[in-house]
């Protein structure tokens, strides 16, 4: 069922209920307060016509009596078997004798009070004998007994008009109303519909004019806030598996080349020996690029809440000595200056970083060159520097070295392995632990990494 | 002769661990599980165990504890995984030593000798020149300016310089006792590891230095 139907549907049901409610209220009201105002005005006025008609000369009762008929009251002269009736019928005339002949004795008959009380039957228009007063008359020396009730559909038949016609304009407006208001509301949300059903195929430009302060507004702002996020995760998405598709394909085509190579009869064995070489430097950087993407899976995946207290000295110091071969294959020097300092983060991530960083710095390094790693702690941060005297890089290398798949001068490093994802992937770890990561370089002097990380309060 | 038992149920793995290391001098015994492991283990001694630890069975955590509290003898674990996990990053903690796959052998025989080299000098054993301290041991150096580790080749010739401090070593004497009587390099390779260890001297513990006797060879010297 739409919104559209429902809404009229919940606009009729509405209307029904309250109708009928408002019905019993009212006859409650009716029958618990009202009659009886009702039946002490009625009697004050029938007692009135009584006391004017028992004076009268009997000559001018009969045009008297028409004369109140006329007047709006219904009007049952009975002395107890004549009857005669001025001013219209009562719809049900039956009554008990006794009634009629307690009111021939004298007595009054308080009918509009004493109405029985029917969940259905409105008393007050009611138009029946027993739902009147009764008093007793003497015209011409003889007792009648006199019982009237004010004509409702003659007093009131324009009022009746004036109330229907009410009625029927408040339910019509409402409906009207109702669809408009509907329409209102279910417009944007049908816009909004359409615009995430086409996302779904990642169509992102479907316009969406929705401009509205409530609720609808807010959502439709963040609809379009959210769109545009997953626009540009999208489009980094597609960049990151073309890149990535890329950097696995070049050195797959290197190795088949060289393995063609390899197969040629009669090729030396220092060709042969450069050919494996060069076959074994591609695999290695395959095997780097596909760890370095299952580390960038894992820090999607992981967040600083599996939060401990690291002892970074005592962290940097292990990862130091397990990277001692990387080092000594290249004969590099490292010099430490390892402060105790303790933060809070993820351990696992953090190693991440120190790796990525001193691979970095052995790989940029000229062969016996040195490689610097120092570690200190203020009051506030904890900041740890590596320092390599390598090859450096631009002014213009430096600002995109944090960039996915960035490797500075591809031709210059052509042959270094490297995925191009350890920097990019060391930045978001530290940021994920809400510090900051900066380069320092200059071509031929070398390149400085500096980690500034929040110090942990506790130790 | 050393021996190494080699434990991988990837079978290239393991025959390349173990060529490698027979190739380099060394007796190996191989296993393909966590149970033939142990059966070997029952049989010969061993000097030190390389463990994988995806294995089938008794997994390399479990082996390594065994080997531990049963045989005391260093175990390096061979991990595939780059990213390390809880579980395991507490164990290789205090495991002697990982290898992260793929590695190649120049790597795995780097950290067997580091390990056999530890286990030789169970004492903590160190030389000390001027403000620098030398730890035979962990094979690191220490001075006010922290800590340092330099090559291989740079640090035995640091210490055995710093082994009689003033004494001249003669050229000859260094190569032997460095390289070993089979050294094929020349002249220059002694020359180009005395001038870079001069240089990180100079920053590291600038008190200590390297003297040119002219025509005989070197000693340190330290400020004191």
């Amino acid at each position: 069922m739409s919104l559209y139907v429902k809404f009229i549907w919940f606009t009729f049901l509405t209307m029904l209920i309250s109708s009928a409610i408002s019905f019993f209220a009212m006859n409650t009201l009716y029958h618990q307060f009202l009659k009886e105002d009702n039946n002490d005005k009625n009697l004050a006025i029938a007692e009135s016509f009584a006391g004017h008609l028992n004076s009268l000369p009997p000559d001018q009762v009969e045009s008297t009596l028409e004369v109140l008929g006329d007047a709006g009251y219904q009007l049952y002269l009975t002395d107890g078997s004549d009857v005669s009736r001025f001013g219209g019928e009562f719809r049900d005339e039956t009554i008990a004798q006794e009634d009629v002949q307690h009111v021939l004795g004298g007595d009054i008959f308080n009918g509009i009070r004493d109405f029985p009380r029917q969940t259905f039957v409105t008393g007050f228009f009611a138009n029946e004998l027993t739902n009147s007063i009764g008093v007793p008359v003497t015209l011409g020396g003889e007792s009648y007994a006199l019982f009237l009730r004010p004509d409702i559909e003659l007093l009131f038949q324009e009022l009746h008009l004036l109330f229907g016609g009410l009625a029927v304009g408040i339910v019509l407006l409402s409906f009207l109303g109702m669809l408009l208001v509907a329409r209102l509301l279910i417009q944007p949300i049908t816009k909004l519909t359409e615009a995430t059903e086409k996302m779904a195929t990642e169509t992102f430009d479907v316009p969406l004019a929705i401009d509205r302060r409530d609720e609808i507004g807010r959502l439709a702002d963040q609809f379009l806030l959210m769109r545009s996020r997953i626009e540009q995760s999208t489009v980094k998405r597609k960049e990151f598996v073309h890149n990535v598709s890329h950097d696995i394909q070049s050195p797959l085509h290197t190795i088949q080349s060289y393995l063609g190579l390899l197969e040629k009869p009669g090729i030396s064995d220092s060709d042969k020996q450069h050919y494996a070489d060069i076959i074994r430097e591609e695999t290695a950087r395959l095997s780097l690029l596909t760890t370095q993407l299952l580390t960038l899976a894992s820090v999607d995946k992981e967040t600083p809440e599996a939060l401990e207290t690291v002892a970074l000295h005592e962290q940097l110091h292990a990862t130091l000595s397990h990277l001692r071969y990387a080092f000594d294959d290249k004969e590099l020097a490292l010099s430490a200056q390892l402060t105790p300092a303790y933060a809070q983060g993820n351990a696992v991530l953090l190693q991440t970083v120190w790796e990525n960083l001193l691979t970095n710095a052995v790989k940029y390094s000229e062969q016996g060159g040195s490689v610097d790693v120092s570690l200190t702690q203020s009051e506030n941060h904890i900041r740890v520097t590596v320092r390599d005297y390598g090859i450096g890089m631009t002014e213009d290398e430096t600002k995109h070295a944090f960039e996915r798949f960035y490797r500075a001068d591809q031709a210059r490093t052509r042959g270094q392995k490297g995925s191009g994802l350890g920097l990019s992937i060391a930045k978001e770890i530290i940021e994920l632990h809400g510090g900051r990561i900066e380069l320092d370089s200059a071509p031929g002097a070398g390149t400085t990494v500096t980690v500034i990380l929040p110090a942990s309060s506790s130790v | 002769m050393i021996r190494i038992l080699a434990v991988d149920d990837d079978l290239h793995m393991l025959q390349f661990v173990a060529g490698e290391l027979r190739q380099n001098g060394y007796e190996v015994i191989t296993a393909e599980n966590g149970e033939q492991a142990l059966a070997r283990l029952e049989q010969q001694t061993v000097d030190l165990a390389i463990v994988d630890v995806m294995m089938p069975g008794i997994d390399g955590f479990e082996l390594t504890e065994r080997i531990r509290t049963d045989y005391h003898i260093p175990v390096i674990l061979l991990t595939a995984r780059h990213h390390i996990e809880d579980k395991e990053r507490g164990f290789l903690a205090g495991s002697d030593d990982y290898l992260v796959k793929p590695f190649e052998s120049k790597e795995l025989l780097f950290r067997v000798k580091a390990i056999l080299r530890r286990y030789d000098h169970p004492e903590n054993n160190t030389l000390t020149a001027g403000s620098l301290t030398i730890d035979l041991k962990s094979y690191e150096l220490r001075s006010p300016n922290g800590l340092s580790f330099i090559p291989l080749k740079e640090f035995e010739l640091l210490a055995l310089l710093a082994s009689k401090p003033r004494y001249v070593f003669t050229r000859d004497a260094i190569i032997e006792s460095v390289w070993g009587l089979d050294f094929q390099g020349d002249e220059q390779t002694i020359n180009v590891h005395i001038k870079r260890l001069r240089t990180r001297l100079e920053q590291f513990a600038p008190d200590v230095k390297i003297v040119t006797v002219r025509g005989v060879g070197y000693k340190l010297e330290a400020d004191s």
